[in-house]
C-alpha cells in the first residue's frame, strides 16, 4: 500500500510535468506555425480549399472595351468539382445558345468543346494562344481557377493587416516563363477563407499587365465563394466583371451534361 | 547539272500553272449544271471552319447568324473541305476559314466581275459581313476572294469541279 502511494506520487508529478510540457510545446508550436506559413503552404491552402461536388449558377459578364463601350452577356453554368464545367450563353440573342464545355480526360489533359447552334456544330478547341482568354474577356481560363500551381515558385512577401483582417501577400514566379501564362503573379490572400482578394499579373519582362479585384466573398453552404471578380487590363484599358448569382450547390445535374454530344439538348432545354 | 535542275524547276512551275489554268477554266465557263432553287430564294452557303480557335469559331457563328438574318441565306457548315461529289444542289458561296493562314476565303464558282449584277451585289455584302465578324477584339483575319489570291482560286476550281460550287444561271434571252 505504502509502495503504491509512493509510486503514485512520483507518477503524478511526472504526469503533470509531462502534460505541462506537452501543452507548452503544442501552444508554442501552433503559434510558431501560424507565424511561419510559407508561400507554398499558403498556395496549397488556396488550391486545396474544399469545393462543392456539383454547382449550378448564373453568371453575368460585363465587358468594357478601351473606348468605354459596354457589352453584357448572361450565362448559365454547371460544374462538377474542379474538373468539368459547361456554360451556355442565354443573353443577348446575338450569342444565345453558344455553349462551352470543359472536361478533363483520363490522361489528365483538358479538353474544350464549343457548340455553335447556327452551324449545328460541336467543335473541339485546339491549343491556340487566343483560346487562353475566357469567352473573349480579360480573364484567361488560368485566371478562373485552372492554373497549374506547380508551374510557379512561391514566396511569402509580407503580411498586411487592415480592419482586423489579415492578407498574405504571396509572389509566384514562373519556373518556365515560356510555358506558364505569366512571368509573375502577386496575390493578396485572405487569411480567413484562403481566397485571393486581389491578384496582380506580370508579363515575362516583369511589367504589370492585369489587376484582378475579388469582392463579395461569401459562404454558400459549407463553401467560400467569390461572387464578383473584376479584371482590368493595364495594356488595353479594357475591363471585365463577372458576377455569379443563384448558386445551387450539390444538387443533381442534368443527365449527360458534360457530354459534348448533349450540348444541343442542354441549350434547347434552357 | 545546274541547267538540268533549273529546267526541272521551270517544268514544275509551268505544270503547276497549267493545272491551275485547267481548273480555272472549269470555274470561268458558265452554266453546264442547272440549280434546282427557285429565283428569289436566299443564297445557299457553306462555311468550312478548319480552325480550333475560340475567337475565330465565335466569328464563324456570328457570320452564319448574320448571313441568315440579313441576307436570308441558307447556311450549312463543315469542319473540312469536302472531298466527295457534292450532289445536285451546289452552293452559291463556300467560305473556308483557313487553319494555316489568317485568312477567310470567299469561294465562288464564277469570277465576280463577270457575274450578274445581283450576284455581284450579294457578294460585296458577304465580303463586308465577313470582314466585320472576323476583324474584331481578339481576332484578325483577311477576307479574300478568288481573284485576290492563288489559294482561294485553286480551291474554288476544285470545289466547282466536284459539284460543291454552283455557277449563276445565264440570263434568259427573249
Amino acid at each position: 500500500m505504502i509502495k503504491t502511494n509512493y509510486l503514485s506520487s512520483v507518477q503524478k508529478k511526472s504526469l503533470i510535468g509531462l502534460l505541462a510540457l506537452t501543452l507548452l510545446v503544442s501552444i508554442a508550436g501552433t503559434g510558431l506555425h501560424a507565424q511561419s506559413l510559407t508561400g507554398p503552404e499558403i498556395i496549397r491552402k488556396v488550391d486545396g480549399a474544399p469545393v462543392p461536388e456539383t454547382l449550378n449558377a448564373t453568371l453575368t459578364m460585363k465587358l468594357v472595351n478601351e473606348k468605354g463601350e459596354k457589352k453584357v452577356r448572361k450565362l448559365e453554368a454547371w460544374k462538377r468539382g474542379t474538373e468539368s464545367s459547361v456554360m451556355v450563353f442565354r443573353k443577348p440573342d446575338s450569342v444565345a445558345g453558344i455553349a462551352l464545355l470543359k472536361t478533363v480526360a483520363e490522361d489528365g489533359r483538358e479538353k474544350t468543346w464549343l457548340y455553335l447552334p447556327s452551324l449545328d456544330m460541336t467543335k473541339e478547341m485546339g491549343q491556340e494562344s487566343e483560346n487562353r482568354n475566357f469567352m473573349s474577356s480579360d480573364f484567361t481560363y488560368e485566371d478562373l481557377g485552372s492554373r497549374n500551381v506547380d508551374e510557379y515558385t512561391y514566396s511569402l512577401l509580407r503580411k498586411e493587416n487592415s480592419n482586423g483582417e489579415t492578407a498574405y501577400v504571396v509572389e509566384g514566379k514562373a519556373k518556365d516563363p515560356e510555358k506558364a501564362g505569366y512571368g509573375k503573379i502577386k496575390s493578396w490572400i485572405d487569411g480567413k477563407n484562403w481566397k485571393p482578394k486581389k491578384v496582380e499579373y506580370y508579363d515575362r519582362e516583369g511589367k504589370l499587365i492585369k489587376v484582378q479585384q475579388n469582392s463579395n466573398i461569401e459562404k454558400v453552404g459549407d463553401y467560400w465563394v467569390v461572387k464578383k471578380m473584376t479584371m482590368k487590363n493595364k495594356g488595353t484599358g479594357s475591363k471585365t466583371t463577372l458576377t455569379w448569382r443563384d448558386y445551387r450547390i450539390n444538387r443533381e445535374l442534368p443527365e449527360g451534361v458534360f457530354n459534348p454530344q448533349n450540348l444541343p439538348k442542354l441549350v434547347e432545354e434552357g | 547539272m545546274v541547267n538540268l535542275k533549273n529546267r526541272f524547276g521551270s517544268m514544275l512551275v509551268v505544270s503547276a500553272l497549267a493545272l491551275i489554268l485547267v481548273f480555272s477554266a472549269g470555274v470561268i465557263s458558265y452554266g453546264e449544271k442547272e440549280t434546282t432553287r427557285e429565283p428569289g430564294d436566299g443564297l445557299s452557303m457553306l462555311i468550312v471552319d478548319r480552325t480550333g480557335s475560340f475567337a475565330t469559331s465565335m466569328g464563324t457563328e456570328m457570320l452564319a447568324r448574320n448571313l441568315t438574318d440579313q441576307l436570308s441565306a441558307n447556311v450549312r457548315a463543315k469542319r473540312e473541305i469536302p472531298e466527295e461529289f457534292g450532289g445536285k444542289d451546289p452552293f452559291d458561296i463556300v467560305f473556308v476559314v483557313s487553319k494555316r493562314v489568317p485568312q477567310v476565303w470567299v469561294l465562288t464558282g464564277f469570277v465576280p466581275y463577270k457575274a450578274p449584277e445581283d450576284k455581284r451585289k450579294a457578294l460585296k455584302g458577304v465580303h463586308k459581313l465577313a470582314n466585320k465578324v472576323y476583324n474584331r477584339e481578339g481576332s484578325s483575319r483577311e477576307v479574300v476572294g478568288i481573284v485576290d489570291d492563288l489559294a482561294p482560286a485553286a480551291w474554288a476550281s476544285y470545289l466547282s469541279r466536284y459539284g460543291w460550287l454552283g455557277r449563276p444561271e445565264r440570263p434568259q434571252s427573249n
